[in-house]
């Protein structure tokens, strides 16, 4: 017999066990007709019929799922004696395991999941830092020393991301490509899917007019074809030799996040580029120049270790290389940024999970001593505490697989709403498939939770010695099953005071963040941004030239107010100039970031201005410095008028402008320069408009006016200042957002507990508190005496969970937190406030339950 | 004299050699047949015959179906399968060989 028939049998014992009867009666019956004995004589010679009954079920059905879904049938039966108190059990499984598993899966698709390429765990980053500086590429100089000389690698690629714009066949398009170097998709061991990667002859420059495409785009651009290798293809006015196609689910992102300093696309960025070009197509034809924007990694030869590489890098390098240099695991650095989110993510989610656990744990206690009795008598009839213990556990198990089953079904929703929140972090989500991973996972939490929320009754309920359960007369907590009831209530009361301190910090941070004085206005700006071909604008002329017509002819759009260009515009493209300075009486030059601005730049984002006034646009020699400038290196006065000879040029400070935060919101602006556009004329083109026309219309507009100045260039994505600045408030927003959800559903939780616990209490001393009543306590004294005995455990609670708050809430949240102290006293106070107010609220109701007890019914129980 | 108690695992042998040699039986009948052929010798607990027809089965070496006798009863009727056959053969081997080997042994020891 199968064991599915053995399974179905379970279903049909009934049955069996009168088949069997019948056949022994047969027999049975024969016997006595034979040997003129009565049927009930013949009967008793068949043996121990009981035991050939077992032998023969243990033949035909599958035992141990026998004796559990007899345990099953006793469980459902007992929770539909008990519908709410089911309803509520499974719903708050539901919610806990739904929002553990999202968190998971938002985890695992993020930071856990191998990365898709052959043994990644051989992959490395090199990174250098000098003292104090943020860590960057190295120059491109070195890397291709290593990769003539470096024997712990067998291969070192670099990539970098690049805009181009495609022209051809059909509309120009602007995209984003990733340049990578011959070795690239050799160190990823990521095989193409046609034609091959480019040779190492083809990332000289002069020679680099090849391209490779993703599967979906070649055919997009040449639905014509079988394939599109051997076609060529426009790129920034260069006819390219498509050589190669990578499949669809190649997947750059855990590179392309590590090389930031690209345009951004709005919001919910798409990191995966189209199109790769050879490397050499960011240099200029026989530049020596050092360029440390290509991003390097290497694939290690097997036995080299990351130290060893490491030193062996720093040797060939030699002398010049200052500072540290380290490789870093490529594993290591997914989501490096997002990291600390969300661990901090699904540690909340452990901690709701936990409460939920305690709070069912008690609901359960609470259940199983109300039936003591009942135990007691099945224990005095022979089932053994093991039995007890596993029915116990049975009924815990079966609220926790349904809510389990209710949590993955919350987690697909749950999941969506974390996309949706926070688009950014979850690009690596673009293909949000469900790894059987995350099903293992929902498996082991329900199994987890079946097992918390039943050990503890089972434990409690069967360890009271069976006499005194029997003699009781009414229910009734022992003293040891109240202290853990109380236990578990102090624990979720210290958690939800965790998890609330962290919202209300996260909170406060998030509107810190929200009124910073940005430095510009954001109403009423759309930004775009323009890509001028190389090969039709190769001088800076040609480009200034077209960005005085640009400018000219927006200007003359009905409805714009003021128009400025930039080649850096603040949260859109983050590149800026490096300029050098020299300043008088300084004893080095120095370096830092610049803008070439042009039009009313200044003007259309609205900046202001703390001293002096903008350049004259059309000279080239004036320049505007902000105020981390000023008080770098003019402290104590204004550098207005102030002379910076450079050479053959001398630059005037015109003007001081107040800081605009660019780089990201929260970090204080760097010294920076702005410039006159014409001296630095070089892509991106971007635009600011200040306007009150709606976007469509200013967008028709924008087309119609690029169109008859050029109509191969192709306009970029509009973008309002709002949805800029907005995009940098998403992750403060997702952080408090999500932790106050938490913190709320865990407040819920809490106070459901403590009310299940109290209002228990309540019930079991229906007769003290008669007796109370009869000896003429008043119903104060009485309402008194409840909320005290209630307030107790969360009070305790609460207590420990502040202090370990100001612990450790520092370390947890350090980074994420803005304008806020991890020990901001204001926090503190409205989460104990807060949870006094719900802890009282919880322990009324029972409270009045307990006033109305009348004395003579109480005292007449049993 | 005390009858002989069935040597261990002999029961499953002596109930597919019946079946072989006569035909469809129920459960009566076979106990009939073996306390007939043993001359009443081997005597067994009767109803442990069933929990062992019903092993059979599970193992496939007999099939069995409900059938109503002339005096309309539920009986139960026990055939041997080509696999049970097979199985009668190669266990009638055995134990020939076993019995063959323990009464050498007794022979000579």
């Amino acid at each position: 017999m199968s064991w599915l028939t053995r399974i179905r049998n379970v279903f049909r014992k009934d049955e069996l066990d009168q088949d069997l009867a019948d056949e022994l009666r047969f027999h049975a019956e024969q016997r006595a007709a034979e040997l003129g004995i009565s049927v009930g004589e013949a009967h008793s010679r068949l043996g121990p019929v009981a035991q050939f009954q077992q032998q023969s079920r243990d033949e035909k059905l599958a035992p141990h799922l026998e004796s559990l879904l007899q345990d099953a049938r006793i469980a459902v039966r007992l929770w539909r004696k008990h519908p709410i108190t089911a309803a509520a059990a499974v719903l708050t499984i539901t919610l806990g395991t739904g929002m553990a598993i999202a968190a998971f899966q938002l985890v695992w698709n993020v930071i856990l999941q191998p990365l898709p390429y052959g043994q990644p765990d051989r992959l490395a980053q090199i990174w250098l830092a000098e003292l104090g500086e943020e860590r960057r590429s190295p120059q491109n100089l070195w890397v291709d020393e290593w990769r003539a000389n470096a024997r712990s690698f067998s291969h070192l690629a670099t990539y970098r991301q690049w805009r181009v714009t495609i022209t051809g066949p059909s509309e120009p398009l602007l995209a984003t490509s990733l340049m990578v170097s011959s070795e690239f998709f050799a160190a990823l061991e990521a095989p193409l899917l046609a034609g091959r990667a480019f040779t190492a002859q083809e990332t000289r420059p002069g020679s680099d007019t090849v391209v490779i495409l993703r599967e979906r785009f070649a055919r997009q651009r040449f639905p014509q074809q079988a394939s599109a290798l051997g076609e060529s293809l426009n790129v920034d006015g260069v006819l390219c030799q498509v050589v190669g196609i990578v499949p669809d689910s190649f997947a750059a992102g855990p590179l392309v996040q590590l090389a930031p300093g690209i345009a951004i696309h709005g919001r919910g960025a798409v990191l995966e580029p189209d199109i790769f070009l050879p490397i050499s197509r960011a240099l200029s034809p026989g530049s020596k120049v050092p360029i440390r924007t290509n991003y390097a990694f290497g694939r290690l030869a097997p036995n080299a270790t990351l130290h060893d590489a490491a030193s062996e890098l720093q040797t060939i390098a030699g002398a010049k290389l200052k500072g540290r240099l380290w490789l870093a695991p490529l594993e290591q650095e997914v989501a490096y940024q997002f990291r600390p989110a969300l661990y901090a993510l699904l540690g909340a989610t452990v901690c709701v999970l936990l409460i939920a656990c305690a709070n069912l744990a008690n609901l359960l206690l609470a259940q199983a001593l109300l039936r003591q009795r009942e135990l007691a008598v099945r224990s005095a009839l022979g089932a053994g505490r093991a039995r007890i213990v596993r029915q116990l556990l049975t009924e815990a198990m079966l609220v926790a697989t349904l809510g389990g089953f209710g949590g993955i079904f919350a987690a697909h929703l749950l999941s969506r709403l974390l996309i949706g929140l926070y688009p950014d972090v979850v690009a690596r989500m673009e293909t949000n498939s469900v790894h059987p991973a995350i099903y293992a996972f929902a498996l082991t939490v329900t199994l987890l939770i079946g097992l918390l929320i039943g050990a503890l009754p089972a434990w409690r309920a069967t360890g009271d010695t069976t006499d005194a359960a029997l003699r009781v007369g009414h229910y009734s907590l022992s003293p040891r099953s109240r202290h853990w009831s109380r236990v578990l209530v102090a624990l979720q009361v210290g958690l939800t005071a965790l998890l609330l301190t962290a919202a209300g910090l996260l909170l406060n941070t998030f509107f810190a963040v929200r009124s910073l004085d940005l430095g510009l206005e954001k109403e009423h700006r759309i930004t775009t941004s323009l890509s001028l071909p190389i090969t039709r604008y190769p001088t800076r002329d040609d480009r200034a030239r077209f960005a005085v017509q640009w400018l000219d002819r927006l200007a003359t759009i009905p409805g714009v107010q003021s128009v400025g260009v930039s080649n850096s515009m603040p949260l859109r493209f983050t590149t800026l100039l490096n300029i050098i300075l020299r300043i008088p009486g300084a004893a080095n030059e120095i370096e830092l970031g610049g803008r070439a601005v042009g039009g009313d730049y200044f003007q259309a984002l609205g900046m202001r201005f703390a001293a002096g006034q903008p350049f004259d646009p059309r000279r080239k020699s004036e320049i505007v410095v902000n105020e981390a400038f000023a008080a770098k290196y003019f402290p104590g006065q204004s550098p207005v008028g102030h002379l910076l000879p450079q050479g053959k040029i001398t630059y005037t400070i015109t003007g001081v402008t107040r800081d605009v935060r660019l780089l990201g919101l929260r970090e204080p602006a760097p010294p920076e320069v702005y410039l006159p556009y014409a001296t630095f004329p070089l892509n991106p083109l971007d635009t600011i408009i200040l306007t009150r026309l709606p976007a469509d219309q200013i967008h028709t507009a924008l087309r119609r006016e690029l169109q008859s100045l050029d109509p191969d260039i192709p306009l970029g994505k509009l973008i309002t200042m709002d949805e800029l600045v907005d995009n940098e408030l998403a992750r403060p927003r997702f952080q408090a957002a999500l932790v106050l959800l938490f913190a709320a559903f865990t407040l819920v939780l809490a106070s459901l507990g403590c009310y299940g616990v109290i209002a228990h209490h309540v019930r079991s001393r229906v007769p003290e508190l008669g007796l109370r009543r009869a000896l003429g306590a008043t119903s104060p004294d009485l309402l008194r005496l409840v909320i005290f005995d209630g307030l107790h455990a969360p009070l305790i609670g609460l207590a420990l969970g502040l202090a370990l708050g100001v612990l450790v809430m520092s370390r947890i949240l350090g980074a994420a937190l803005y304008g806020v102290s991890p020990h901001e006293p204001l926090v503190y106070f409205g989460v104990a406030a807060t949870l006094i107010l719900t802890s009282v609220l919880a322990c009324l109701l029972p409270a009045r339950d307990a006033v109305r007890i009348e004395p003579l019914t109480a005292l007449r129980q049993d | 004299m005390s009858k002989a108690l069935f040597p261990q695992g002999s029961l499953p042998l002596l109930v597919l050699k019946i079946l072989a040699q006569t035909g469809p039986h129920h459960g009566y009948a076979i106990t009939l047949r073996i306390e007939q052929l043993s001359e009443e010798a081997l005597r067994i607990e009767e109803g442990s015959l069933y929990p062992a027809l019903h092993r059979l089965e599970e193992s496939g070496a007999i099939k069995a179906k409900w059938t109503t006798t002339e005096n309309n009863r539920r009986a139960r009727l026990y055939q041997i399968t080509a696999a049970g056959r097979k199985e009668l053969a190669a266990e009638e081997a055995r134990w020939q060989a076993a019995t063959a080997a323990v009464a050498r042994v007794l022979r000579f020891a």
